[in-house]
């Protein structure tokens, strides 16, 4: 009965969670959607082996999950050809926030950092975690998330300026 | 909200899941616990299995046609080169820095044949030597180049610095090692290499470097920081010529990462980096001053402007605030002002003024952010434009004279005259210095 119990908790999960869920693993993909599927899916899968056992907000625990799988997935990564940052635009400074970035020069870039680097963004800056929780996430130091944070921004910002060039 | 915060909200807010993503996921959780309820036979056997494979050489031998680079058909070069213990030794430890997670981070899915060194020599900061391996990364044959010398902690032999072809950048030949992380090597790129031991600011903030070509012998170019210079403002460029500015095209720099930083994290993006503080307790990210409407077009962008205007180094890393001042001055000219970090500078403010048509026109470097003041920024613009302040408190005004009246009364940025002399936020006054 347990059991039972938990798989309803689990679907019931995965019923109201997964849009979000996916959202965060299509830009963990750097917009590559199928991947993001197959990336959520996957972990899902694992989550539910361990549901039980987690302690905390699953949904927390969840995308610690997908950001962790993203890191070590490169191999599934799809590379987006170069021809298609011939339409990147640049980034600016200021202005209305709504209006600023491109969001497909924004996917472009992502695509094109490491992987971890980009879990770091998209923990930070899309999920809204804190440093410290980012950390926690990744398993990794405030230290590392802090210098990961400012390279990554540093490094979408040349990398779409350079494509704009 | 952020900017990129919103921008991924944007980009992701059309994708939903598919019809009959919950069924496929509770299928596949059922399988891979039945699977794991019986695998633990399974599991010991492939712990041992990666145990034996560990222990061996963990590079494949490859059976396949000549490497596509022709450089691992050459004669090694250097004065080691007739020292086969000494190449054997530095493959050795190539092959045992290509760890499964080395490759994971790097995308390599396969190493070709074995490793080749193509340079060992004796140098200033000990023996080294450059060792290359073809491998496919990301589905491309590329060539792996890595350095390998002394750790200056112990004295042992170890993997200095790597490529990692499969990145945007991250093919650049160039490495930096030796006690201090000093000494500059670069793989020759076939164009003439170039070094700059740091850079300095002219009166308009922008940013010289003197260049020194660096000889190219035996296939690589080797370069010491002098001393009594950060290691860390040295730059190394190729082409031909010297550059002329520091605006000079990612093709032609030759980044490195510090040999320590490499030895510690394993790669060159985690390596420390100075946390300068910004000013980012502004309530109001963008601040307009001037008539409603008026300011310059909505997408500016200022980091090619202040590369172009030689304001910031050549390779530097590069953050800007979300803060910025729009709008325009009381002569119509369009303004845009915010901060940004050159690390390890302070955070400095910058201003862009604008044509009638909307183009930029000057691009300017402004003083350090004043952050634990009251106005932290404080901005005189050129030709009589005025004062650009801003604060995170509600009021501001300004005098012309310390004992004058005070006028005006703007909300958190204002442009104020430029002969005013102090301006007071909330009550509190501060003096205005050209």
């Amino acid at each position: 009965m347990a059991v039972h119990a938990a798989d309803q908790d689990f679907e019931e999960f995965v019923v109201l969670r997964s849009q979000s869920l996916l959202r965060t693993a299509y830009l963990l993909c750097g917009g590559d959607r199928a991947a993001a599927e197959d990336l959520l899916q996957e972990v899902l899968e694992k989550v539910f082996v361990r549901w039980r056992r987690i302690k905390g907000p699953p949904e927390r625990y969840t995308r610690a999950a997908l950001a962790n799988a993203s890191a070590n997935r490169w191999r599934r990564r799809s590379r987006k050809p170069e021809a298609a940052w011939e339409q990147a635009g640049t980034p600016s400074v200021g202005g209305h926030e709504d209006a600023v970035v491109d969001q497909d020069a924004v996917l472009r870039a992502l695509a094109e950092l490491p992987p971890r680097m980009r879990a770091v963004l998209v923990l930070r800056y899309f999920d809204d975690l804190s440093e410290a929780q980012t950390a926690a996430a990744l398993g990794c130091a405030t230290g590392t998330v802090k210098s990961q944070t400012s390279r990554g921004l540093a490094r979408m910002r040349e990398l779409m300026v350079e494509v704009a060039r | 909200m952020n900017e990129l915060g919103t921008a991924m909200r944007r980009a992701s807010e059309d994708v939903d899941v598919r019809a009959g993503f919950t069924g496929d996921v509770l299928r596949g959780g059922r399988r891979r616990q039945a699977r794991r309820r019986t695998g633990l036979a399974i599991t010991i056997a492939a712990v041992v299995g990666v145990v034996g494979f560990g222990a061996g050489v963990l590079v494949q031998a490859w059976q396949g046609p000549k490497p596509q680079d022709q450089r691992l058909l050459e004669a090694t070069k250097g004065d080691l080169a007739d020292d086969p213990a000494r190449l054997a030794a530095a493959a050795g430890v190539w092959q045992r820095a290509l760890t499964m997670s080395w490759r994971y981070d790097r995308g390599v899915t396969e190493v070709h044949g074995q490793p080749y060194v193509y340079w060992a020599a004796t140098t200033t900061a000990g023996e080294a030597a450059v060792v290359m391996q073809e491998a496919r990364v990301r589905d491309q044959v590329r060539t792996l180049v890595g350095l390998v010398g002394r750790d200056p902690a112990d004295d042992e032999q170890k993997l200095l610095g790597s490529t990692s072809p499969g990145d945007l950048g991250g093919d650049k030949e160039s490495f930096q090692f030796g006690p201090g992380d000093r000494t500059f090597l670069v793989v020759d790129p076939m164009t003439p290499v170039y070094a700059s031991a740091s850079s300095t600011r002219d009166a308009d903030g922008v940013v010289r470097r003197t260049w020194q070509e660096v000889p190219i012998v035996d296939g690589v170019a080797l370069w010491t920081a002098p001393e009594g210079t950060d290691p860390s403002t040295a730059r190394l460029v190729s082409g031909d010529g010297p550059p002329t500015t520091t605006n000079i095209p990612r093709e032609r720099q030759l980044p490195t990462c510090p040999a320590s930083g490499y030895l510690r994290y394993g790669q060159c993006d985690i390596t420390a980096y100075a946390d300068t503080k910004m000013w980012d307790s502004t309530p109001r990210p963008d601040m307009p001053v001037g008539p409603a409407g008026s300011g310059p077009p909505e997408k500016t962008d200022v980091y090619s402007l202040l590369r172009a205007a030689g304001l910031v180094d050549v390779g530097a890393t590069i953050r800007f605030s979300e803060w910025t001042v729009r709008g325009s001055t009381p002569d119509g000219t369009s303004l845009l002002v915010g901060e940004f970090v050159e690390d390890p500078r302070p955070s400095a403010l910058y201003a862009v003024l604008f044509r009638a048509n909307g183009t930029p026109d000057r691009v300017l470097l402004g003083p350090a952010v004043d952050v634990q003041s009251p106005v932290p920024v404080r901005l005189r613009l050129p030709d009589g434009h005025g004062w650009v302040v801003a604060s995170d408190r509600t009021v501001l005004r300004y005098r012309t004279s310390t004992t004058g009246d005070w006028q005006g009364s703007y909300t958190y940025a204002a442009v104020i005259p430029d002969d005013a002399v102090q301006v007071e936020a909330d009550g509190q006054v501060v003096d205005l210095v050209p």
